[in-house]
């Protein structure tokens, strides 16, 4: 059914609108595009980075992935199915094959679940696994994410922040997964544990071979974990391509002042920042042609708002949506 | 100016602030020393349980009543003692001489009023009515803050406004007065990342313009170097190392800002493998004795998990003084 080239994660097309109504008595409706036509794969193993402002549609489009929501149009291929219109044990064995792990270790942990058991819950999907089997499992994928095995009778509130989020990577290995959704994992946490927890990333991604979908609003996050980065802006991907291609070059006018943007790492480096005027428009009323035009400081004139950039190849790898290219 | 440009405007010594925990009543901040001066952003930089905010809620005394208190230290604005004013005369000092910037402006403003109302209110309280009225000045702030068409502005509820434009809200409100001292805590951290490179911007500036000094509270050594000129490193409630922020980003001292620094992933340049921290800060309750650092730093020794080390003064004077708290500093 699938071969070793089959992308663990393959998007086509997803696109996810709203129909809004505005007023209490009026028959006006609008059509908010969240997502408008994502297309990416991750190879297994790898980590693909979506990075964007808020309201650029990253998280409607992981909720699709996910399966906690319908896309309007295109599909989410996992190991090359469909999972949208996966039913029964074919559902079930999705359930195991992409986890996710979320900012927020206080609130993704049921406080009154004992940690074996928070930890064991996406095996009971599976079937049912005898008890010694669930200890050892438990026992093992605590081990991996640096905890001690004897951590499992305790309950989340007698861990830090720092210990919460591994428990929440170790529940989201253990049925095995080929894709973890990484959803800001690191931002709630403090600086000196971050670093921790992202090398726990990296080698339990080498031990695992596991992919991530990795949603970030810190820069060098992304690049400290990331093979490919899609930037998003409203609901669209502006430029794709491996991470140290778009970070050393990045085409988009867009990306160029998001990460003229970011925050340098000493007083001495070089401050040439791209200043952008206003903020994001409303998904209601984005503007015509490149939705980017109003504030884009490469502007190049009329062809800017009257056309609509398609995602253009530039060499085997990347991508850039701009009429400059 | 009148002021001397050499003269902190505010001077916090051995500053001690106690909380009441369930546990029992614990130093939060536990004898922090620094020095503002006039025109500078001092970067106060800390973990979360590090005491950097209830620093700042201390020098505004806003400390949440029968939970937080000063116990110790003074805190010295244009000559007189925060803390040993009536509350009465303190109230006259907020907002006036020293404001404040909350991290998140949903919870700041209040939803009830428009945005110009609630600039008036404390124009109200500290300064005299221009001819034009207090609302034609609450307008002319909003255009100082970059908000723009400050007219209609005035009139919007926080709701109609949108995350940025709220924190720009807030600075209006805090720079209204004219104070010299604005504490701002975390204020970017709900903000994208091209709205925050806005804001840092715009504070920049009101400082150019004004002279005011700002106290930056934050977690982030990019805002520190970015737009501070000096920053203050906290652990465990206590100042552990201080000085310019070139000289300390080249020449961190402290055994915690050198692995703070060295732990922060990096835009450019090679990506290794990140050095951790092992462990985590202690809690409030189980603070170690001798170098709170101590149990989590590599170079410990016995003498550090047995005393406090002293302030080592490594250079500098004034608004060039390098100081850090390590045994390994002294000779």
């Amino acid at each position: 059914m699938t071969n070793a080239n089959t992308p663990v994660l393959e998007v086509r097309d997803l696109t996810r609108h709203f129909d809004i109504t505005s007023g209490l008595f009026s028959r006006q409706r609008h059509v908010v595009k969240a997502v408008d036509g994502l297309n990416f794969a991750i190879p297994t193993g790898q980590t693909l980075a979506l990075v964007g402002e808020s309201g650029c549609g990253k998280t409607t489009a992981t909720r699709m992935i996910l399966r906690l929501d319908k896309p309007t149009q295109g599909q989410v291929l996992v190991d090359g199915q469909d999972v949208h219109s996966l039913k029964g044990a074919g559902l079930r064995g999705l359930r195991s094959r992409v986890q996710a792990v979320f900012q927020d270790p206080w609130s993704s942990l049921n406080p009154r679940m004992r940690v074996r058991d928070l930890i064991a819950e996406p095996l009971m999907a599976q079937g049912r696994p005898s008890r010694k089997e669930i200890d050892m499992r438990v026992a093992k994928v605590l081990d991996d994410v640096g905890l001690r095995p004897d951590h499992a009778g305790n309950f989340p509130h007698e861990f830090s922040g720092g210990q919460r989020q591994r428990i929440a990577i170790a529940s989201a290995l253990i049925s095995r997964p080929g894709l973890i959704v990484l959803d800001e994992p690191v931002s709630a946490l403090d600086v000196s544990i971050r670093s921790q927890i992202m090398n726990l990333f990296k080698d339990i991604q080498q031990e695992y071979g596991v992919a991530y979908l990795l949603v970030a609003h810190d820069l060098a996050t992304t690049r400290y974990l990331a093979d490919q980065i899609a930037v998003m802006y409203l609901g669209k991907i502006v430029e794709i391509g491996p991470s140290e291609e778009v970070f050393n070059n990045p085409r988009h006018p867009y990306t160029k002042a998001l990460f003229s943007a970011a925050l340098p790492g000493h007083p001495d480096d070089a401050h040439d920042e791209i200043v952008l005027e206003g903020e994001m428009p409303s998904p209601l009323a984005v503007p015509s042609g490149c939705a980017f035009n109003p504030r884009c400081h490469l502007k190049i004139g009329e062809i800017c708002e009257r056309r609509t950039p398609a995602l253009k190849p530039i060499g085997d790898t990347a991508a850039v949506s701009c009429h400059l290219y | 100016m009148s002021m001397n440009e050499n003269q902190p405007i505010l001077s916090v010594r051995d500053l001690e602030t106690m909380i009441e925990t369930k546990r029992g009543e614990f130093a939060a901040v536990d004898g922090v020393s620094f020095d503002l001066y006039p025109a500078e952003t001092l970067g106060i930089v800390g973990e979360s349980g590090s005491g950097k905010s209830l620093t700042g809620l201390s020098l505004m005394r806003l400390l949440p009543r029968g939970i937080g208190r000063i116990s110790g230290g003074s805190v010295e604005l244009d000559g007189s003692d925060l803390t040993a004013i009536p509350e009465a005369r303190m109230r006259k000092v907020r907002g006036r001489d020293i404001a404040m910037i909350l991290q998140d402006p949903q919870t700041s403003l209040n939803p009830a009023f428009t945005i110009g109302d609630q600039i008036v209110e404390a124009m109200r309280l500290h300064r005299k009515p221009q001819p034009e009225g207090f609302m034609a000045m609450a307008v002319d702030t909003l255009r100082k803050v970059r908000v723009a068409a400050p007219e209609m502005r005035v009139k919007a509820y926080p709701h109609q406004m949108s995350g940025g434009m709220r924190q720009r809200a807030v600075g209006a409100i805090a720079i209204s007065c004219q104070p010299k001292v604005i504490i701002a805590d975390e204020p970017t951290t709900s903000l994208d990342v091209t709205v925050q490179a806005q804001y840092l911007r715009l504070l920049r500036e009101l400082q150019e313009q004004t002279g005011m000094g700002i106290l930056f509270i934050t977690h982030d050594f990019g805002i520190v170097a970015r737009v501070c000129h000096r920053l203050a490193v906290m652990y465990a409630g206590q100042v552990i190392e201080t000085g310019p922020v070139k000289r300390v980003f080249d020449r961190p001292s402290h055994p915690y800002t050198q692995a703070l620094l060295n732990s922060v992933p990096k835009l450019s340049g090679h990506q290794g493998r990140l050095p951790a921290i092992e462990g985590q800060p202690p809690a409030l309750w189980a603070k170690p004795k001798g170098c709170r650092f101590s149990p989590r730093c590599p170079y410990a020794d016995d003498r550090c998990r047995a005393e406090q080390p002293p302030v080592t003064h490594l250079g500098g004077e004034g608004r060039d003084r390098h100081t850090a708290s390590c045994w390994r500093l002294l000779p």
